[in-house]
């Protein structure tokens, strides 16, 4: 028995070649695909050829999907592989990464090192655009953790399988990735003030 | 954990990302709560770590393609050409155009 019904009966109108059902699908999702691809891959140009091969891919093949898990989770599937190709076709190198940004700055009891301070963030510093900027710099397995996370009813163990990871894999990879943006961001965020 | 009455800092910066994403249970929130109201560091390092939870990845305006119409009509163009030549012969979403 299918868990997601309604998708699987859209994927069989437009397996079908029902239009309207196809451009629906595409109206539906493409907004947060492209923005996904667009932080992904950092050019809008690029993301959007990432979106229209993930699309048309993900339309053309749509007669195989089974219905196990969402059909948004199926197509940011199809997206994933998409954006995969134009890394590498662009030459890219995947940086990977699993350190915690923190480790060293514990003493052995537990405490954070004397010489770690934290100063409030300047209330006015353009925050968004900071973390934005620090998201750049993340290695692509955390980055990509934190976006599709961030998209919205997408649970853990919902992104932990697109990401092939497990649960606790993914709670980690997440934990890092922002403590990283975080550590980031406290430097630009002192620079600017 | 929940057997200690006290969490270390590490403790504390450890949980962070499981508190905020709603995934601690309900005794270790407490704990959390608890080093948080003693602990001026980790309350400020909380402070920051949720800001960026609330922030990073999060979907933005500019995150749609300009000319989107045109991108959906050339998709369905592509589709529609390929359903009529490969009708009933679903291809491999990822090994397509190898
Ligand atoms: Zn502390």
């Amino acid at each position: 028995m299918s868990a997601h019904p309604a998708d699987l009966e859209t994927a069989r109108r437009i397996a079908a070649g029902d239009e309207e059902a196809a451009a629906g699908f595409f109206r539906e999702l493409s907004g947060e695909m492209f923005g996904y691809a667009r932080k992904m891959l950092g050019d809008p140009s690029a993301a959007e050829d990432a979106l229209q091969e993930a699309m048309l891919g993900a339309l053309r093949s749509i007669g195989r999907y089974d219905g196990r898990v969402s059909l948004r989770s199926w197509a940011f599937g199809v997206l994933r592989h998409k954006i995969t190709d134009a890394h590498r076709k662009r030459g890219r190198d995947f940086v990977f990464s699993s350190d915690d940004p923190e480790a060293e700055r514990f003493q052995a009891d537990g405490h954070w090192n004397k010489d770690v301070t934290f100063q409030p963030w300047d209330e006015n510093a353009e925050l968004m655009e900071i973390v934005r900027r620090c998201m750049e710099d993340l290695p692509h397995n955390q980055r990509e953790a934190l976006v599709l996370r961030a998209l919205e009813g997408l649970s853990t163990r919902e992104a932990a399988g697109l990401l092939e990871l497990s649960e606790d894999n993914l709670r980690q990879v997440l934990h890092r990735a922002r403590a990283s943006v975080r550590r980031c961001a406290d430097q630009k965020a002192g620079d600017a003030a | 954990m929940s057997s200690r009455i006290l969490l270390s800092c590490r403790e504390s910066y450890q949980v962070l990302s499981d508190y905020l994403d709603g995934e601690l249970g309900a005794v270790d929130r407490l704990w959390l709560r608890g080093h948080l109201m003693m602990c001026g560091k980790c309350r400020t390092y909380f402070e920051q770590f949720r800001r960026v939870h609330q922030l990073a990845g999060r979907p933005q305006p500019e995150d749609l393609p300009a000319d989107f119409e045109e991108v959906m009509a050339e998709v369905l163009r592509r589709w529609k050409d390929h359903d009529s030549q490969f009708l009933k012969k679903p291809a491999d979403p990822w090994d397509e155009e190898r």
